[in-house]
């Protein structure tokens, strides 16, 4: 299972991805979780899942537009400020498996 | 708790309409334009020119330290000059490879093209050297100068070459042909297209009385950009700009950064260029001075909410952010405060950059200040990061701005930090009452 994350730089995002990992790894899940710059998204395909970082939640049309196999979510603006990895996780693991 | 801020009646109502009808509007114009394919080609090309200038600019302050022998200090010389008088071979390259990319086609095929079309548009030069005479680019039209004209010949002319390769206006090779050989036939028609309007503008313009397009864009586009729009207000704007775009919860300087590029690097590479020869640096404002003395802003806020918030919730965002904010990383802080949509934030947040600009600008203006002239990258902490560009006098600076916004932001922290500490003993009573 894949999910990847897309921000402005791929830099904050990274922080969030580090504490999704851990999250995931305690509790036993196996996921590969990735970051990258909302421009790079291309090459960061095929994935589970897409979740664009607040600061670029005006991108959704555009990226849902571009990848529409793909389910694409916005982190909410609490979980990414306190970088609530496990929540995250669960948010994106319930929108795979809807 | 940004909600409740608006809590009762019309507010609310009014704050939702605003949210859900202006606020998309909003943000689908700020992203048309920085989605736009050049202001977005330009930005990241830009980035993709830090090695070198990085690189160039450690050069330079290694060199202009005192206690450097002569023998060492002329090669990091070279090294430096080479870094900063080629700016615009290396801006060419940049832009036309990721432009290329973007379209879908070869980046390396693209930059070929690009630079090729820019030397055919660069005037050569016949100099005498001794006896000899030999026949140059005046390197003065590879850097600073001729920085406008690379930008402008590098989009134009692949996304010319773009065009023809994804409309199929090519030489078309039977399918027999191997497809890495077809491939190279293809980019031959295409390629000698731009290559030919590259001709056609190097002629039309050397019939003018400008003589080549270098003098042209010189005189009508970058000398009055950069005595117009280069000014101390104009940077001023753009910092205030990019931090207000932060309260409608978008990434300013991503918007910015493309217009801050074409009003202040090339002062920044012109400054880079003289130090590099031994002489005086300019321009004060420039995009490197821009860079190093927005201020650390992202520090001095999570130092607020480390050390003087006391609601446990905004300790907590300080403990994340404190690391992270010494590279200027602030989106814990933008989200989790959170700043964005928060009234409360909004005053010492827009001004922290716009007051740190103007403390660095007036202690230049006072002669305390010299002017920057090398790259610093923005991953450097302050006060280290002024130190390097400007010696003692930048990292005295930084600690100035530092405490400045720390003050700035205080009043509105601790606003913010008692609404926090209500809520919470709320909640903690109501649990209780239950």
């Amino acid at each position: 299972m894949k999910i990847t994350l897309a921000c402005a730089a791929g830099m904050s995002t990274s922080m969030l991805v580090q504490k999704m990992l851990e999250a995931a790894k305690s509790k036993n899940i196996d996921v590969s979780i990735e970051a990258c710059p909302v421009s790079e998204l291309s090459s960061h395909l095929p994935t589970d899942i897409i979740l664009l970082g607040p600061q670029v939640s005006y991108q959704k049309d555009n990226v849902t537009k571009n990848y529409p196999e793909y389910p694409v979510i916005v982190i909410d603006m609490m979980d990414y400020g306190m970088m609530n990895g496990a929540k995250v996780l669960d948010n994106a693991l319930a929108a795979i498996n809807k | 708790m940004h909600s409740d801020l608006f809590e009762g009646g019309k507010v609310s109502m009014a704050n939702n309409s605003f949210k859900e009808n202006v606020l998309p509007k909003l943000s689908m114009g700020i992203s048309k334009f920085s989605d736009n394919i050049y202001v977005s080609v330009i930005a990241q090309g830009m980035m993709a020119t830090l090695p070198v200038t990085l690189v160039g600019s450690f050069m330079l302050i290694l060199g202009g330290l005192s206690f450097i022998p002569e023998a060492i200090r002329t090669p990091l010389m070279l090294g430096s000059t080479v870094c900063s008088n080629l700016i615009t071979i290396y801006v060419v390259v940049a832009l036309a490879g990721i432009m290329g990319k973007k379209l879908g086609q070869n980046p390396i095929t693209c930059a070929m093209i690009a630079l090729a079309s820019f030397f055919i548009v660069t005037p050569i030069s016949v100099f005498e050297v001794g006896e000899k005479k030999v026949q140059a680019y005046s390197m003065e039209l590879l850097g600073s100068k001729g920085m406008f004209v690379g930008m402008i010949i590098s989009l134009f002319t692949i996304r010319l070459y773009c065009v023809l390769m994804n409309k199929r206006i090519t030489l078309r090779m039977p399918d027999s042909v191997p497809k890495p050989i077809a491939a190279n036939f293809e980019a031959i028609v295409p390629g000698s297209v731009v290559l030919i309007s590259a001709l056609l503008i190097n002629i039309i313009f050397s019939l003018t009385s400008h003589g080549n397009i270098h003098q042209f864009i010189y005189t009508y586009l970058q000398l009055p950009l950069q005595s117009l729009g280069g000014s101390i207000w104009s940077a001023l704007l753009l910092m205030f700009i990019a931090e207000l775009l932060w309260f409608f919860g978008i990434h300013g300087s991503t918007v910015t950064n493309s217009i801050l590029t074409a009003l202040f690097a090339t002062q920044a590479y012109a400054n880079m260029e003289v130090v590099a020869a031994g002489g005086n640096p300019e321009f004060p404002i420039n995009s490197f001075f821009l860079e190093v003395f927005k201020g650390p802003r992202a520090m001095a806020l999570a130092c607020v909410l480390l050390f003087i918030c006391r609601s446990s919730r905004l300790k907590t965002i300080g403990k994340i952010s404190i690391f992270p904010s010494i590279f200027g990383i602030t989106e814990p802080m933008k989200f989790g405060i959170p700043m964005v949509f928060n009234p409360w934030i909004l005053v010492p947040m827009t001004m922290s950059a716009v007051v740190s600009v103007a403390i660095a600008y007036i202690a230049t203006m006072i002669g305390f200040l010299p002017i920057v002239s090398a790259n610093i990258s923005r991953m450097i902490p302050a006060p280290i990061s002024g130190f390097l560009a400007a010696g003692w006098q930048g990292a005295v600076v930084q600690i100035i701005q530092f405490v400045v916004i720390v003050l700035l932001y205080l009043p509105f922290m601790k606003k913010v930090d008692q609404n926090d500490l209500d809520e919470q003993k709320k909640n903690g009573s109501e649990k209780q009452t239950v």
